[in-house]
């Protein structure tokens, strides 16, 4: 018995700090392995580190104008792909957009927000326009031909398929990236946000993305 | 049109008797709402919550409704950022599940309506049930539903 403290004070006590030391730091270096893993960007939007360059493209918005890539200058760009023979995903995104706009109404960056039409061949500008308009009237349409629509699309890796209805060949949809494409003021291809979109997330993500924009 | 025709006196016959034939199955609907269509569209979505309440399993074979030419069940599938939609040709509820139509996800597809539907309309549509009565849902049209 008169070995008992001895035996705590040399050995176990020592132990016992050891293992607690070493959990701690595996804990420890996990967290950091585990937060490297995953990029720890608090935002649920995915934001590349260097933000892209946009390369020419052409195409047309719902008044007529030229919609280029000097178009995306000047103030943030929300950009969504879609047509309007699309009844769940479109209108949902697009008033999801327009809350979106609700909330950024008094922040201080300037915003537009666009729809471009992955279905050129019947979305007409002013089909387009009346569209857009219909959930909030600062929206912009934008179409123009298939090559224009593809300079645009594929240099931003954004995919659109046309999928034929054999029993009705007029009413044919169109499988498309159902992402929020986010712009810089300076033209340059930044975040993405991708479904489900929430309002709430997509104006503080932007709010944040904003704040340290550089 | 005359085999829809007789699919809805089929269908109101069996309303009429429903209480005395199908006292098994109970369905309840909820949140049922049509979004009303953009300018220029001539597709609308419904959407729908459908509790099965009942004791045995029940099938959705299809859903009808005077005011358009054609009611599909569809689904909104998202990979890898791609939205997809799927044609869905029955809804298979177990007793005691519900399932949910929702913007994003199941949805009715309503083809051509034959008259201009506004928010503050409302539409009938008749759920078609493979083993029980159909069922008359009341959807009302809304600009958007309120969160």
């Amino acid at each position: 018995m008169k070995n008992t403290p001895s035996f705590i004070r040399t050995r176990l006590i020592p132990a016992v700090v050891i293992t607690v030391l070493a959990m701690a730091a595996g804990i420890w270096t996990a967290r950091l392995l585990i937060n490297h893993d995953t990029g720890a960007d608090p935002l649920a939007a995915t934001r590349f580190p260097t933000a892209r360059s946009v390369q020419p493209f052409s195409l047309v918005d719902h008044t007529g104008s030229p919609f280029d890539n000097t178009s995306l200058d000047g103030r943030w760009s929300f950009l969504f792909f879609g047509y309007t023979h699309c009844p769940d995903v479109c209108p949902t995104t697009l008033s999801v957009l327009n809350s979106v706009a609700q909330r950024l109404q008094s922040a201080p960056e300037a915003v537009r927000f666009v729809m471009v039409t992955v279905d050129p061949e019947r979305d007409t500008p002013d089909k387009l326009g009346k569209f857009v308009t219909y959930f909030n009237g600062d929206f912009v349409g934008v179409t123009g031909t298939e090559d224009g629509l593809q300079a645009l699309t594929k240099q931003l890796g954004i995919m659109h398929m046309r999928v034929n209805d054999t029993n009705n060949p007029a009413s044919y949809l169109v499988d498309h990236s159902a992402g929020v494409f986010l712009f810089d003021p300076n033209g340059r291809y930044h975040a993405v946000f991708s479904p489900p979109l929430s309002a709430d997330t997509i104006a503080a993500d932007f709010s944040e993305m904003a704040r340290t924009f550089e | 049109m005359i085999q829809r025709q007789l699919q809805y006196a089929f269908c109101a016959l069996l309303l009429v008797l429903a209480p005395a034939v199908f006292a098994g199955t109970e369905l309840r609907i909820s949140n049922a709402w049509i979004r009303e269509a953009p300018p220029g569209s001539s597709v609308l979505a419904g959407y729908l919550s459908i509790e099965n309440a009942g004791k045995a399993a029940v099938t959705i074979s299809g859903i009808s409704g005077d005011d358009f030419s054609a009611i599909e069940i569809h689904r909104t599938v998202i990979e890898n950022g791609m939205a997809r939609m799927l044609s869905i040709g029955q809804i298979d509820i177990p007793a005691g599940d519900s399932f949910v139509l929702e913007p994003g996800g199941y949805h009715l597809m309503l083809f051509k309506p034959a008259r201009k539907l506004a928010s503050g309309d409302s539409v009938e549509l008749l759920l078609h049930v493979s083993n029980g009565p159909c069922l008359a849902v009341t959807a009302p049209v809304l600009r958007n539903r309120a969160d």
